[in-house]
């Protein structure tokens, strides 16, 4: 699935980007690349940006974008707001 | 080479070359500005919000008695740069004369910022590290042990506090004694199989004559692995380089089953990550109320409710405060300039002189100030809050409409206090076509100099709510012409990744050392223009020329039903927006507008002046960043537009009137 897809609260592992050299720098420079952990903080039902926390950054992300970022649910860790994933 | 360069900078600093280059660089909203300005004075706008600088600053400073020229450059997040501010940042870097880097991080996002780090440390020039936003990290539980960062990184770290002014002595002086040091940085070194590709490449680069002084084959190497097109041109004329670079990459693809540009990113990630984990230690943060505003201003419903209230309440209270000063201010001043130009003749040139130059240096206390004032103070608040990257958020969808993305909101709010400073923040959209678009959008939308225009003529003649309808239009009109361009101007576009700061507390110093650099703009700039403009209309007016000028602008204000002197006004608010009102008491000869002109024609005329060509400043700045082509462009139809609009207005005026 991709990130656009995931709902508010669940905390994800980036499985891939898909897009271009220009799409992945992009992502890599604010910290999302494959491997990154990062959890929806907000997923609004109008088509809005997503909201995503992770090292202690939070990220307004377009939905076009998101979709372009694979992604699975990580059930591993008990999901809680503004915690710090490492 | 290098080494040369650093043994001249070493000897000369003291005499040919007495100044020596500190420049500041970091991720974007790493409190750089701030630290700039708590020396240099207020001399560069900080704010809130990622993407505040888009050009550099440089000045001129004194640090205790030390003289040094103090840059303060765009946030970059790494070398690779994505879009225009980025890219001054990066040649300046690779360009310009640096003696010592002083490398701005915000401590609370300590890991993700040593990615940019490790980058610097491949320049040949020294570089202190700044851990600043200790308070911050300490608030967000994050805790570092700067011994041990320095030891790691090989370089000076210290730590400040850039809003308080906190560590800022150590900073300079610590920047000062790197400069005399010969530098020996660490060379942090990526997982084995990459370093052995890096300094095959590294030797190959060796043989070849040096573009630029800063950079090291290292850095160059790495680069080129990947894939960044601001150093391709290396290998244009080097065919055996070009394919040994490719070599490599294939290489790297294939063990590792990626592209090469994420291997190394990842690589340097995990680099940053290593070191992080080694100094610092994160326990829980300490949550303070603010973490939760977010609940209410990004919700989805509630926040726009509270964006449109925030709105409304600040228009209206720069409109009240405006108002009421605004009416005896000008009858005073009134009283005081016939009173001054009583004694001489009517008719006569030293009349007409003082008359003029009086009522321009009236219009701009009487008319701009009051509005002005209170416009500026509400934007640095909302600024330095951090509200403008949440409005950016909310305002996503909205901007997809019209086929941009939430960040090009921040140039458009900006364009509600002069549309300068907005076309420029139009670099931190990456493709040509945003910024154009965006770019367009913002000289629309009525800057502060227009506002005086709107409060002070349907404001004043016809209300508050009056004043804010023309905005409510503007908005509407923005939308409407925004999706046309797209439609026009189809691209896929990428779409928002914004950072949302944590929002601070104003700082009443900085709020007003920010509102008084902005106004200073109007002081020494406007209002000497004002003066001027109001001289040579008097001395037109009194040779009888003025008739000309309205004789050429007839066709437009003949079609839009305005009293022909109304046409040199309009060309003065081609030189300033504000001009175009204040000269209108002068070419109607009275204050009282609606004694010559009905309602319906100071609607058109408040209308016509909202939309048409841009100010002079801005089509200047527009040249610049878009070219004369698409400025000619956008002025074209931003003149089509205010005749359009400005005649719906003499129809709707028609029928309420």
């Amino acid at each position: 699935m991709t990130l656009d897809q995931a709902k508010s609260n669940q905390r994800v592992e980036i499985c891939q980007i898909d897009g271009g050299w220009c799409l992945r720098q992009r992502l890599n420079q604010i910290g999302l690349y494959v491997g990154a952990h990062v959890i929806i903080k907000q997923s609004s039902a109008f088509g809005g940006p997503l909201v995503i926390v992770y090292n202690n950054s939070q990220i307004a992300i377009g939905r076009g974008m998101a979709a372009h970022i694979q992604i699975k649910i990580d059930e591993t860790k008990e999901t809680q707001h503004f915690s710090n994933d490492h | 080479m290098k080494q040369k360069r650093h043994s001249i900078s070493r000897t000369i600093i003291d005499d040919h070359h007495p100044h020596p280059e500190i420049v500041l660089i970091g991720q974007p909203n790493c409190g750089k500005s701030t630290i700039f300005n708590s020396v240099a004075g207020y001399r560069s706008i900080s704010t809130n919000f990622p993407g505040a600088t888009v050009a550099y600053t440089r000045s001129h400073v004194a640090i205790y008695g030390r003289k040094c020229n103090l840059v303060d450059l765009p946030g970059i997040y790494s070398l690779t740069a994505l879009d225009r501010a980025a890219e001054e940042s990066k040649k300046y870097i690779l360009d310009e004369r640096i003696d010592v880097i002083i490398n701005v991080v915000d401590a609370s996002l300590l890991s993700r910022s040593l990615e940019l780090t490790l980058q610097l440390l491949e320049i040949n020039v020294p570089m202190i590290l700044c851990l600043n936003m200790m308070d911050e990290a300490a608030r967000k539980g994050v805790d570092i042990h700067i011994d041990q960062l320095a030891q790691e990184l090989k370089i000076p770290v210290i730590p400040t506090v850039g809003s308080k002014g906190q560590g800022i002595d150590d900073l300079f002086t610590a920047a000062f004694e790197t400069i005399h040091q010969s530098h020996q940085k660490a060379s942090l070194s990526l997982s084995r199989h990459v370093e052995k590709k890096i300094n095959h490449l590294e030797q190959m680069l060796k043989k070849k004559p040096r573009r630029c002084n800063h950079v090291s084959d290292r850095l160059i190497a790495i680069k080129l692995l990947e894939q960044d097109p601001f150093f391709a041109h290396i290998c244009d004329d080097d065919m055996s380089l070009a394919r040994e670079v490719s070599v490599l990459q294939a290489e790297l693809s294939e063990e590792h089953g990626e592209t090469p540009d994420a291997v190394i990113a990842a690589e340097r990630h995990n680099l940053a990550m290593y070191l992080f984990e080694k100094v610092a230690r994160v326990s829980h943060p300490k949550r303070k109320w603010t973490d939760h505003l977010d609940d209410a201003l990004m919700h989805p419903v509630l926040g726009f409710v509270i964006m449109l209230f925030v709105l409304y309440l600040f228009f209206n209270l720069i409109f009240k405060f405006g108002s009421t000063i605004e009416t005896p201010l000008m009858i005073l001043l009134m009283r005081f300039v016939e009173t001054a130009t009583m004694s001489l003749g009517q008719q006569s040139l030293p009349y007409t002189l003082l008359y003029s130059a009086l009522t321009g240096i009236a219009g701009g206390i009487a008319i701009v100030l009051p509005y002005l004032l209170p416009f500026l103070i509400g934007l640095a608040l909302i600024e330095d809050i951090g509200y403008l990257p949440r409005i950016a958020f909310l305002m996503d969808s909205f901007m997809h409409k019209i086929g941009l993305h939430g960040t090009a909101v921040i140039p458009g709010i900006l364009g509600y206090g002069c549309s300068v400073p907005a076309v420029m923040a139009t670099r931190i959209l990456a493709s040509p076509r945003d910024r154009f678009i965006a770019s367009v959008v913002a000289i629309i939308i009525p800057c502060s100099a227009r506002m005086v225009v709107i409060m002070g003529l349907v404001g004043y003649y016809f209300g508050g709510n009056a004043a804010l309808g023309i905005y409510i239009l503007n908005i509407v009109v923005v939308s409407i012409l925004g999706s046309i361009l797209s439609k026009l101007m189809p691209e896929d576009i990428p779409g928002m990744i914004l950072e949302m700061p944590s929002y601070h507390r104003p700082k009443a110093q900085v709020v007003l050392a920010k509102t008084w650099l902005r106004l200073k703009d109007f002081i020494i700039v406007a209002w000497p223009l004002l003066i001027l403009g109001s001289l040579i209309l008097g001395l037109a007016e009194w040779q009888h020329l003025d008739g000309t000028i309205n004789l050429i602008t007839r066709p437009i204000t003949y079609v839009l039903d305005l009293p022909p002197q109304v046409g040199t006004t309009l060309i003065f608010g081609i030189l300033r927006k504000e001009l175009s009102m204040l000269m209108l008491y002068q070419a109607l000869g009275t204050e009282n507008v609606a004694a010559v002109m009905t309602s319906t024609q100071i609607l058109v005329f408040t209308l016509f002046v909202v939309f048409y060509v841009p100010c002079l400043a801005t089509l200047g700045i527009m040249g610049r960043e878009l070219g004369w082509k698409r400025t000619s462009l956008a002025t074209a139809v931003t003149l089509l537009l205010a005749i359009v609009i400005a005649l719906l207005g003499r129809i709707v005026g028609a029928v309420i009137f």
